[in-house]
C-alpha cells in the first residue's frame, strides 16, 4: 500500500524491511506453537489461546507481506542513498545510555540512588561531551530534584544502599 | 448549573494551580527542544501526575500538551528543526520567513492560531462528546469490542508510511497486552515464570521506554551540531500577527476544521492533521508557488499551525466517550486514568459531570494561559534552544528511570521500561510507527475482554456480533475504514488514466 497522502516519506532501506518482516514472522510463528500448550475452556472451546493465536498468526501474515515487498523493492534501492546512517560513535553513545540504565539496575541497591545515579550521570554527561564543570553542576541540580520530588514529596522509596 | 459550580471549586485547589502553571513551564521547555515531542514529555510527566487526583492529573496532561505543541514551533522558525513532529508540516515555511525577517509575525500566527485551535478542539469536545456518550450508552459488550476493532483499525489505516508495517506495530502492541492472567480461565500467558509479570506489562514504564529512553537513544546516534538561532525581532508582533490571520481567515477555518475531524479519529494526532492540513492549503492556494521556497509562506502557518493544536484537543472526544484514544497523548493519559480507578465511557458522562465540567475549562484556561507564557517563550527562545544535549539527555534517562521505578517501586518496571526504550528506538528506525503500538497495549485487553464475555453469554453465539442494529453498522464502518485504501488507489489509478489519456 503507499503511504499516506501527506506522510513524510520514511526512506527505509529494503534490508530493514526484509529483516523486520523475517523477525515479525519468526515472532508470530513462535507465538502461534506456544499458544497450543494454553488449556481450553470447559465446553471445549479456545479460551486464553484465541485472541494471542489469532494475533501470531496475522504478526506471520503481515510479516511476510512485508518480506515479499522488500524482495521486490530490491531493484530500486535508490532510497537507501536518502537514509542517514548511524556512526560509530553514535552507536557507541546509544550504548552509554543503555550502559547507564543497567549500571542503575544492578548497583543501586548496594550503593543506593544518590551515589549511583549522581555518579553515573556525571560519566554519562561527561561522555556525550559536556564539560566537567556543567556536569557535575546539572548532576547535583538532577539528584537533588529527584530526592526531593520523588523522596520526600511523592514518598517514593529510593533504594538508600549502605547508607540506609 | 450546580455541577459548574463544583467543578469551578476544585479548579480554585492550590494544588491544581501550582500543577497547572509547572506544567505548563515543562511543556513550553519540552515542546522548544527539537527532538523531543510532546508525547515523551506526556510519559515523563506520568510519574508526577500519577500521584495527584484525577482532575489535577487531566489538568497537567492537557495544559502541558497545548504548550508543548505550540513550542515545538519555536526551533522550526529559528533553526529550522521542529520541535515536535506536529511542527514538521511547516517547518521549511516558519524558516524562510524567519530568514526573510517575518519570523515574529509567523511566530505569532503560530501562537494565536494555537490558542484558536485548542479553544476551537475543546469547544468541538463540549459538543460532541455529550451527543456521542447519549449514543453510547446503548452500548453492550458487543458493541464495545466493534468500537475497540474500529478505533485499532483505523489508526493502522491512517498511520504515517507504510500500513503493513502499521499493521506490524499494532499486532506488536496486542501481543504485548496479552501478557499476563487471561481474562477466561486466569491462566498465566507469556509470563517466563515471573511472578511480577502476572499483571500484565505495566503501562506507564512501558510508555516511558517507548516514548521517552527510545527517543534519547535516537538524540545520541545522530547529535546535531552547534545550533545556530536565526535573529528575530518582535515589535509590533501582534499587530502584524492580526493583520494576517484577518487576511487568511478562511485559512484558519478550515485548519480548525481539518484538525477537529483528525483529532477526533482513533490513533492520529497533531502530527497528522498538521500534514493534511498543509496539503489541503497548498493544493487550494492560489499562492501555493510560494510554499517551501523563497521566502515562505505564511498561509500554511495560519492552517497547520491552528490543525495541530485543534486536533491535540478533540482528540479528547472518542478518548472521554468509548475510552479509545485519540492520539498517544490521551493513550497515556487514558492508561492513567485506568490505573487510578476512573474508566472513561459514557458513564462517566451521566455520573461524573463536575469532572467533565473542570477538563471543559481546563482546555480554555490552558488556551488561554497559552497568550502570555507563549509570548514569553518566544522571547526567550534563543535562550531555550542553548541547552546542550549531552546535558539534557542523561537526565532525561535519569527521569526514565526514576519514573518507571516509582509506579510500583519495584525493578521489573525499570526492566520493561528499558526493554520496551530498545523496541521502540528498533521499531521507528525501521519505519514502523509508534502510535499503534500503544493502541494496541491499550485496547488489546478492552477488546478482548469484551469479545470472551460475549461469546460466553451467548454461548458462542457469533451471529449477535453481526445482528445487534449498532453493532452491524459499526461493522460496516469498520469495513468502510478497510476499504479506505483501496478505494483511494483506485481513485487515483483512474486519475491518472485521465491524465494521461
Amino acid at each position: 500500500m503507499t503511504s499516506g497522502p501527506t506522510a513524510p516519506a520514511t526512506g527505509v532501506p529494503w534490508r530493514h524491511d526484509l529483516v523486520g518482516g523475517l523477525l515479525a514472522a519468526v515472532l508470530g510463528a513462535a507465538v502461534v506453537l506456544h499458544v497450543r500448550t494454553f488449556p481450553e475452556l470447559p465446553d471445549g472451546q479456545p479460551g486464553p489461546a484465541l485472541f494471542p493465536g489469532i494475533v501470531g498468526s496475522l504478526l506471520v501474515v503481515f510479516g511476510l507481506v512485508l518480506v515479499v515487498r522488500a524482495v521486490r523493492a530490491r531493484g530500486r534501492a535508490t532510497a537507501e542513498a536518502a537514509a542517514p546512517g548511524v556512526t560509530a560513535q553514535g552507536r557507541w553513545r546509544a550504548l552509554a545510555v543503555l550502559g547507564l540504565v543497567v549500571a542503575y539496575l544492578l548497583l543501586a541497591e548496594v550503593l543506593g540512588f544518590a551515589v549511583t545515579m549522581g555518579v553515573l550521570l556525571f560519566l554519562l554527561m561527561w561522555l556525550l561531551g559536556a564539560r566537567p564543570l556543567v556536569a557535575a553542576i546539572a548532576t547535583a541540580v538532577t539528584v537533588g530534584f529527584i530526592v526531593l520530588v520523588f523522596g520526600e514529596l511523592l514518598l517514593v522509596p529510593l533504594p538508600r544502599g549502605f547508607l540506609g | 448549573m450546580g455541577d459548574l459550580a463544583t467543578a469551578f471549586a476544585m479548579l480554585a485547589d492550590p494544588t491544581l494551580v501550582v500543577v497547572v502553571l509547572a506544567s505548563a513551564v515543562y511543556g513550553l521547555f519540552i515542546g522548544a527542544i527539537p527532538g523531543l515531542s510532546a508525547t515523551l514529555a506526556t510519559a515523563l510527566l506520568v510519574p508526577f501526575v500519577f500521584f495527584l487526583d484525577p482532575l489535577p492529573a487531566i489538568a497537567a496532561v492537557i495544559t502541558m500538551s497545548a504548550m508543548a505543541i505550540f513550542a515545538g514551533d519555536l526551533p522550526s522558525a529559528l533553526v529550522r528543526m521542529p520541535g515536535t513532529p506536529a511542527s514538521a508540516a511547516y517547518t521549511e515555511d516558519a524558516y524562510l520567513q524567519t530568514r526573510a525577517g517575518h519570523g515574529a509575525r509567523a511566530l505569532g500566527v503560530a501562537l494565536l492560531g494555537s490558542v484558536i485551535g485548542g479553544v476551537v478542539g475543546a469547544v468541538v469536545l463540549m459538543v460532541a462528546a455529550p451527543l456521542l456518550a447519549e449514543f453510547a450508552l446503548q452500548f453492550t459488550s458487543y458493541e464495545y469490542f466493534w468500537v475497540a476493532v474500529l478505533g485499532l483499525t483505523a489508526s493502522v489505516i491512517i498511520s504515517a508510511g507504510s500500513q503493513v508495517k502499521g499493521a506490524i506495530s499494532l499486532l506488536i502492541g496486542l501481543l504485548l497486552a496479552t501478557v499476563g492472567i487471561d481474562i477466561a480461565l486466569g491462566y498465566a500467558r507469556f509470563t517466563f515464570g515471573s511472578t511480577d509479570l502476572l499483571q500484565g506489562i505495566s503501562f506507564i514504564p512501558a510508555m516511558i521506554g517507548l516514548f521517552g529512553l527510545s527517543e534519547v537513544l535516537r538524540n545520541v546516534m545522530r547529535p546535531g551540531g552547534p545550533v545556530r538561532v536565526a535573529r528575530l525581532r518582535t515589535q509590533g508582533m501582534f499587530g502584524e500577527t492580526l493583520r494576517t490571520l484577518r487576511r487568511y481567515w478562511r485559512r484558519l477555518v478550515s485548519g480548525n476544521v481539518i484538525g477537529s475531524t483528525v483529532g477526533a479519529l482513533p490513533g492520529a494526532g497533531g502530527d497528522i492533521a498538521a500534514w493534511v492540513s498543509y496539503a489541503a492549503t497548498k493544493n487550494t492556494s492560489r499562492e501555493r508557488h510560494l510554499f517551501g521556497k523563497g521566502e515562505g509562506h505564511v498561509e500554511p502557518i495560519v492552517s497547520a499551525g491552528s490543525a495541530n493544536n485543534a486536533a491535540l484537543a478533540s482528540a479528547y472526544v472518542p478518548t472521554l466517550v468509548f475510552g479509545i484514544p485519540g492520539d498517544t497523548i490521551t493513550a497515556i493519559l487514558l492508561g492513567v486514568l485506568l490505573v487510578q480507578g476512573v474508566q472513561p465511557g459514557p458513564e462517566l458522562f451521566a455520573n461524573d459531570a463536575p469532572l467533565l465540567y473542570g477538563v471543559y475549562l481546563i482546555f480554555i484556561i490552558a488556551n488561554l494561559l497559552l497568550v502570555p507564557l507563549g509570548y514569553l517563550a518566544i522571547k526567550g527562545s534563543s535562550w531555550l534552544l542553548r541547552v546542550p544535549g549531552s546535558v539534557l539527555m542523561p537526565v532525561i534517562v535519569a527521569f526514565c528511570v526514576v519514573g518507571s521505578f516509582s509506579i510500583n517501586n519495584g525493578y521489573l518496571e525499570i526492566v520493561i521500561m528499558l526493554a520496551l526504550g530498545v523496541l521502540g528506538y528498533l521499531l521507528e528506525r525501521g519505519g514502523f510507527p509508534l502510535a499503534p503500538v500503544v493502541l494496541g497495549l491499550v485496547l488489546g485487553p478492552i477488546v478482548e475482554k469484551n469479545f470472551m464475555q460475549s461469546v460466553i453469554k451467548t454461548n458462542w453465539d457469533l451471529t449477535q456480533f453481526l445482528t445487534r442494529p449498532v453493532s452491524a453498522a459499526l461493522v460496516l464502518l469498520t469495513a468502510l475504514v478497510l476499504a479506505y485504501p483501496l478505494l483511494r488507489g483506485l481513485v487515483r489509478r483512474r486519475r491518472t488514466v485521465d491524465a494521461s489519456g
